[in-house]
């Protein structure tokens, strides 16, 4: 039977196989996750630690989605150790409607006052947008991957993900950065 | 509605997905052509790529945390873990 990576025979070749090449994936998930280099250092050494003592029982299906939900564990552990639990406000509906596209864009030019807005508009996005917007569009996880580490359904993150995108594509239109309809 | 409308409303719904790749081949396929010549919709794509884009530019992974960690990692395949707290 054709399997995806070589079976592994030692802890060690299992962890060379499974857990060696996602330490950049994890380091930007936990970069996300954290928002700073040395908490995400911190939180990357934590879990190959741990993948290390769990890597022999690991069955070598879906590497990256095992290390995700063992960062996630460690990172949970670590809130839990550092500061009380704040609970996360329910996603909500009302921007909805933010991916209007009744105004029909005539050209797009993509200089510095866009990258600029972009910058500001994710910056002020609600945190769980925000992460999710990183996790996908920064870090390049696939939206299943990112559900693992947010602990949410695949259609939270792609709502979430939609969301956010719509309103940062807001964000251009009231700067004027985002491409208008002209009057001829 | 015009059928030219509807449409274009179809492809709003799923055009964040199909930029994701996350739309299905023969929805691929439809999107792709309706882009090809509705050009508010494809403008829309487009600026919705160039979103996608500045984003991923936000960011560099600095090298010496990942040759730091990757340091860690082989220490601990070639010295094992220290004691401790099991994962």
């Amino acid at each position: 039977m054709a399997e995806a990576r070589p079976q592994a025979r030692t802890r060690q070749e299992a962890f060379d196989t499974y857990v060696v090449p996602e330490i950049e994936v994890l380091y930007r998930v936990a970069r996300s996750l954290t928002g700073q280099h040395a908490d995400a250092e911190d939180l990357v050494q934590d879990t190959l630690l741990r993948a290390f003592r769990s890597v022999d029982r690991f069955d070598g299906q879906h590497p990256r989605a095992w290390l995700l939900t063992i960062l996630r564990n460690a990172e949970h552990n670590r809130h839990r150790r550092q500061r009380p639990v704040l609970l996360d406000d329910p996603d909500d509906v009302t921007d909805l409607a933010a991916a209007d596209t009744a105004q029909g864009p005539e050209e797009l030019v993509v200089d510095n006052a866009f990258e600029g807005c972009v910058e500001r508009a994710f910056r002020a996005l609600p945190d769980r947008y925000r992460r999710t917007v990183a996790l996908v569009d920064i870090d390049g996880l696939s939206y299943a991957d990112a559900a693992v580490i947010l602990d949410v359904p695949v259609g939270t993150v792609m709502s979430r993900l939609h969301r956010a995108r719509a309103r940062i594509r807001q964000a251009l239109a009231a700067e004027g950065v985002a491409p208008k309809r002209r009057r001829a | 509605m015009r059928l030219g409308m509807l449409e274009c409303l179809r492809v709003t719904r799923v055009l964040q997905s199909y930029l994701d790749g996350m739309v299905d081949e023969v929805t691929a396929r439809r999107v792709a052509e309706h882009l090809e010549y509705c050009r508010r919709c494809g403008l829309e794509a487009e600026t919705y790529r160039a979103i996608k884009t500045a984003l991923a530019r936000h960011e560099h992974t600095p090298v010496d945390a990942v040759s730091r960690l990757r340091s860690f990692a082989e220490h601990l395949a070639t010295e094992g873990a220290p004691p401790g707290e099991t994962g």
